[in-house]
């Protein structure tokens, strides 16, 4: 029970109260104390006493449950509102309604405002999600296709495994990153970024010729340089495998035609991010340049031929040095400019048309559609939550307002 | 005096057999006392149907949630009554604001024939604020005891004392100021 605060009573104030509950109760009073006991039964005999016909309508309505044709013509009488009335008919009190439809009206607007912005930031923060410049080791990730956060960000690298149709769901594309990789030989430069693929893929042993035979055609028809390729056949064993180096703007394309010559096995792209090193070495480059273009002019205005003996060591240790960064720098650059392919062909195991489907790969599934499913589920559970405090939140405020309004309506009335 | 459904039904609480107590019996102990109180602060017939409609249709929606440890039932419908009624004076607060004539209340007066005592209390009660016209209905109208007014209320029970005697020293007041015009 709520404790507020009051002024106790004075004795002669208890004794008029215990009067006017003695004069309800019809017990005898002290005599000075009669005019209380008196009003007491005053009141209780002024009481308003209801309409019989209304009580009885109203008995008949308790009996029967407030059947919806009792509730529908109270409804149409004044007083009872939108809310009102379709807590009515739904069963619950409408009263509380006008003011949390109002809340929920407004954590609707916050959570569309919330998600517009957040949508705005993310797809920045996904053009860089490259790799760290620091590292300069490759960073080989799997991405699981249809993860639950639903990330199109760019991977750094992608492993696709058992791709039964390669090329055909569009999946074998390189990713975004590549493309601006692939730009910057257009002339739009924002990151450097150094690239390579390795592919596995199967076929018949009486078809691995003419598997190697598609990938060098592949190669040559996207400019691509074949650095170094091999053959080694036997009965039901032979392999081959090839090393590619595909000009950056076509490797993409090359990638997925190379994907769909035989069955796809794997693919694995891999990244790294040069621009600090690229930026780095241009830098040292031009430093070096304008070091060379001193010492030439510090030779020219050599005073004697000992001091021109000495600028000119210094100055053929200068140039060496720029030709030095000068092939550092075309080194980084062919490593964007061109992006290394390997191939390799299987055709062990069950390599071919035959596609089967092992336990191995149902478990896999398995684990797959469970990883998931815990996915949706956590994701649903962060978006619940917080919405669920928020409506208890509302709830509670709507409540206390509610409240203050009613005991504000007896104080001004 | 109150009927034997209340006592049979005030017996089963102090028992702690609050179970025993179902709706029908909770309505027909309650009936005239919760229309009694809600017409003594409303001032209004029409209105006091209404509300009292109102109020046992809610409790019976909610009935099947009413907690026995958190107070009694007549404690537990009256404070369903409460928040009906001050919608109800709510409403009437916003219509009121934007009429420009009050409305007549000359036809819903609960009359009291030829009983000029009963006549005289009524008007001075009408002439109460809200608030304290409230407790004297609780009080001496539904036959609540300091208890159950304290639950429907929301306040200590001690105030509850505190209010009634307040309200009742204003009534007394009223009455005297009354008696003093009419002579």
């Amino acid at each position: 029970m709520p404790t507020d605060h009051h002024s106790p009573l004075n004795p002669a104030e208890e004794r008029e109260l215990k009067a006017l509950e003695a004069g309800l109760a019809g017990k005898p009073v002290d005599a000075d104390l009669a005019d209380f006991a008196a009003l007491a039964a005053d009141l209780e005999a002024s009481r308003p006493q209801p309409d019989p016909l209304f009580a009885t309508e109203l008995d008949q309505a308790v009996a029967d449950r407030f059947p919806p044709e009792w509730l529908a013509d109270r409804s149409r009488r004044p007083g009872r509102g939108f809310f009102a009335r379709l807590g009515s008919r739904f069963g619950f009190d409408g009263q509380s309604l006008a003011p949390l439809a109002t809340g929920l009206a407004g954590l609707l607007i916050v959570l569309v405002a919330a998600g517009i912005a957040f949508d705005g930031g993310g797809s920045d923060s996904s053009i860089d999600d490259v790799a760290n410049p620091q590292n300069a080791a490759s960073n080989a990730e799997s991405v699981q296709a249809g993860s639950a956060s639903g990330a199109e960000a760019v991977p750094q690298s992608t492993t696709q495994d058992r791709a039964s149709d390669a090329g055909s769901d569009g999946s074998t594309g390189l990713p975004y990153s590549v493309e601006r990789a692939a730009g910057s030989a257009a002339g739009v430069q924002n990151r450097d970024v150094a690239r390579s693929v390795r592919i596995t893929l199967a076929t018949p042993p009486e078809d691995l010729q003419e598997t190697s035979n598609r990938i060098i055609e592949v190669a040559d028809s996207f400019s691509g340089i074949v650095m170094r390729s091999s053959v080694t056949g036997g009965e039901g064993d032979g392999r081959a495998s090839f090393s590619l180096l595909i000009p950056s703007d076509k490797a993409e394309a090359a990638v997925a035609e190379l994907s769909s010559v035989a069955d796809l096995r794997s693919r694995t792209q891999e990244s790294v991010d040069i621009t600090a090193p690229t930026v780095s070495a241009k830098q040292r480059l031009r430093t070096a340049r304008a070091r060379v273009e001193s010492l030439l002019a510090e030779l020219s205005e050599a005073p004697d031929d000992e001091a021109r003996r000495k600028v000119a060591r210094q100055l053929y240790w200068a140039r060496q040095n720029v030709a030095s960064l000068t092939a550092s720098l075309e080194q980084l650059e062919r490593k964007v400019s061109f992006t290394p392919v390997n191939v390799a062909v299987e055709t062990g195991g069950d390599s071919g048309s035959d596609s089967g489907w092992s336990i191995g790969d149902a478990v896999g599934d398995a684990g797959h559609l469970l990883a998931v499913s815990a996915g949706v589920a956590v994701v649903a559970l962060a978006v619940a939550i917080p919405i669920g405090l928020m409506v208890l939140v509302a709830l509670a405020v709507n409540r206390a307002w509610l409240r203050r309004s009613r005991e504000r309506a007896l104080r001004d009335e | 005096m109150r009927s034997t459904d209340m006592d049979a039904m005030i017996e089963a609480d102090r028992q702690g057999a609050a179970g025993i107590v179902d709706f029908e019996q909770l309505y027909r102990a309650s009936r005239d006392d919760l229309y009694a109180y809600v017409a003594g602060l409303l001032k209004n017939r029409a209105a006091a149907e209404d509300v009292t409609a109102l109020a046992f249709e809610r409790a019976l929606q909610k009935w099947d949630r009413f907690d026995p440890g958190r107070g009694t039932p007549r404690g537990w419908l009256f404070g369903i009554a409460r928040n009906a009624a001050l919608d109800e004076l709510r409403k009437r607060r916003r219509e009121t604001e934007l009429d420009f004539d009050p409305p007549d209340e000359r036809d819903d007066r609960f009359g009291h024939g030829d009983d000029e005592r009963l006549e005289a209390v009524s008007a001075a009660l009408s002439r109460l604020p809200a608030a304290e016209r409230e407790i004297v209905a609780l009080k001496f109208f539904s036959g609540l005891n300091n208890t159950e007014i304290a639950e429907a209320t929301a306040i200590s029970p001690s105030n509850v004392g505190t209010r009634i005697h307040r309200a009742v020293t204003r009534l007394r007041a009223n009455l005297e100021e009354d008696f003093e015009n009419a002579n």
